[in-house]
């Protein structure tokens, strides 16, 4: 199953609507808003969809519904290059 | 204490035990823009989303939303400048300048339990005066420029406070030679400070170096005491954040300030910390700012920083540097500052030398 990691590259702050990431890198700041914030703030280590989803269950989110949502919030993160495949080759 | 006044107190205090009042009912709009343009000023807006989300302060459904659109503004500058932060301090790093990274990014970082809510404007960087030069060129390859032309050649590495660059996106670092202007900048011993093992900032996977807890605190108490008369909240509240949430040694910043002749900064920055938030708890250094006394000195100079003097500050600054030669070089400088420095400020030599005597004879040369 594929997993993820956070970029170490970045400087960030909370807010209370949201994250504000600034990937070394890049030239602007990004927004994230709070799922996948959380789920950014979770990846500080390595973690698969599952490990994610459990996390989320253990915060009171319901699994079923959360799945969905945690994949395109990875898939927001993965598109603006803020985390990095950590899955075997 | 007017509202705005106690307003502001209040959500400089959030979150610290302290007897100012919540404000229980939402501004007016007059009031609130009045409030939010004070609270930009004095670098709060991450205090005032705090204090709205926390319940400390009312706000309408509008107010709320235009807080936190603040901040996440607030947010995305600090940002911009720890970045370049990271890379300046690699830079430095790299050429063997033994640096540390003051105020802002080291406060919200190490005193505060979230970062987001210190907002800071600039960057600050303190170096050995024999290495300002060799950092200036350093951050000049990295695109920094000096923003005023400089005042003499070598002035600023041996007498100034430091150097004032920007970027071509207004992105300013104030590279410090010791941490204030005038008498109590030279009594200050800038290598005591960077000899001493840095604290430790964490940005973006890097390590920077930053002054220790109790040297923040010091210079947050000449920042309070005399750099900025009157001090900004944000600063006040830096002390008090220190004082209370962290563990730095009280007893050692009084020693420190005894050995750098600046007990009575920090007296009167402690008190007014104590004053201006109705903080509660009683802590050594509160007790002893209590009982210091001000000398006839730190009075005069005080009224020196405070009319924004730089001639009465140099004549001060002359009485404490031991060196006759090294007076001798300070008054040169001054007086015959460089071209390019009078031309900045549409002066002549002759009119530059007329407004230096008014400041150090004002009863016999006219108030400035």
């Amino acid at each position: 199953m594929t997993a993820w990691r956070r970029r170490e590259d970045v400087v960030s702050r909370q807010t209370a609507t949201g994250l504000v990431l600034w990937p070394l890198g890049r030239s602007e700041p990004l927004f994230l808003s709070p799922l996948p914030a959380l789920v950014w703030e979770h990846l500080d280590e390595t973690r698969d969809i599952d490990a994610l989803v459990a996390l989320l269950a253990d915060e009171g989110e319901d699994r079923a519904d959360v799945r969905g949502a945690m994949q395109e919030a990875i898939d927001v993160l993965d598109a603006n290059n803020l985390i990095v495949d950590t899955s075997p080759s | 204490m007017s509202a705005t006044t106690g307003t502001l107190a209040t959500i400089t205090a959030a979150g610290l035990p302290s007897d100012r009042p919540p404000v229980v009912r939402p501004m007016d709009g007059a009031s609130w823009r009045h409030l939010v343009s004070l609270v930009t000023r004095h670098r709060l807006v991450g205090l005032l989303a705090a204090s709205i989300h926390d319940g400390h302060l009312a706000a309408t459904a509008e107010q709320v939303e235009e807080a936190d659109d603040l901040h996440v503004e607030a947010m995305s500058r600090v940002l911009g400048l720890e970045r370049a932060l990271v890379r300046l301090s690699r830079l430095l790093h790299d050429r063997g300048v033994v640096h540390r990274v003051l105020k802002g990014p080291a406060l919200a970082h190490l005193a505060y339990p979230d970062p987001g809510l210190r907002v800071f404007g600039d960057l600050d960087v303190l170096v050995a005066g024999r290495d300002l030069e060799v950092a200036a060129s350093v951050l000049a390859e990295a695109g920094f420029q000096p923003w005023q032309p400089r005042l003499g050649p070598g002035f600023e590495a041996r007498f100034g406070k430091g150097v004032s660059l920007s970027d071509d996106t207004d992105l300013e670092v104030d590279l410090h030679r010791t941490l204030v202007m005038g008498p109590y900048g030279f009594l200050l011993d800038v290598d005591r400070l960077l000899a001493v093992d840095p604290a430790v900032l964490r940005l973006a996977g890097q390590e920077l170096p930053a002054p220790t807890l109790e040297q923040l605190l010091l210079h947050a108490c000449y920042t309070a005491g005399i750099a900025d008369i009157p001090a900004r909240w944000v600063t006040l509240r830096d002390i008090a954040q220190l004082l209370l949430s962290t563990d730095a040694d009280q007893r050692e910043v009084w020693d420190l300030a005894g050995e750098f002749g600046a007990r009575t900064l920090v007296a009167w920055a402690v008190t007014a910390v104590w004053d201006r938030l109705g903080l509660r708890p009683r802590t050594v250094l509160h007790a002893l700012a209590r009982s210091h006394q001000p000398s006839t000195r730190d009075l005069q100079w005080r009224r020196a920083h405070q009319r924004g003097r730089y001639a009465a500050l140099v004549g001060a600054s002359l009485t404490v540097i031991p060196e006759p030669v090294d007076r001798l070089r300070l008054l040169r400088a001054v007086a015959v500052p460089s071209r390019a420095f009078l031309d900045e400020r549409g002066e002549t030599r002759t009119s530059w030398a007329l407004r230096g005597a008014r400041a150090l004879w004002p009863r016999s040369g006219g108030a400035t």
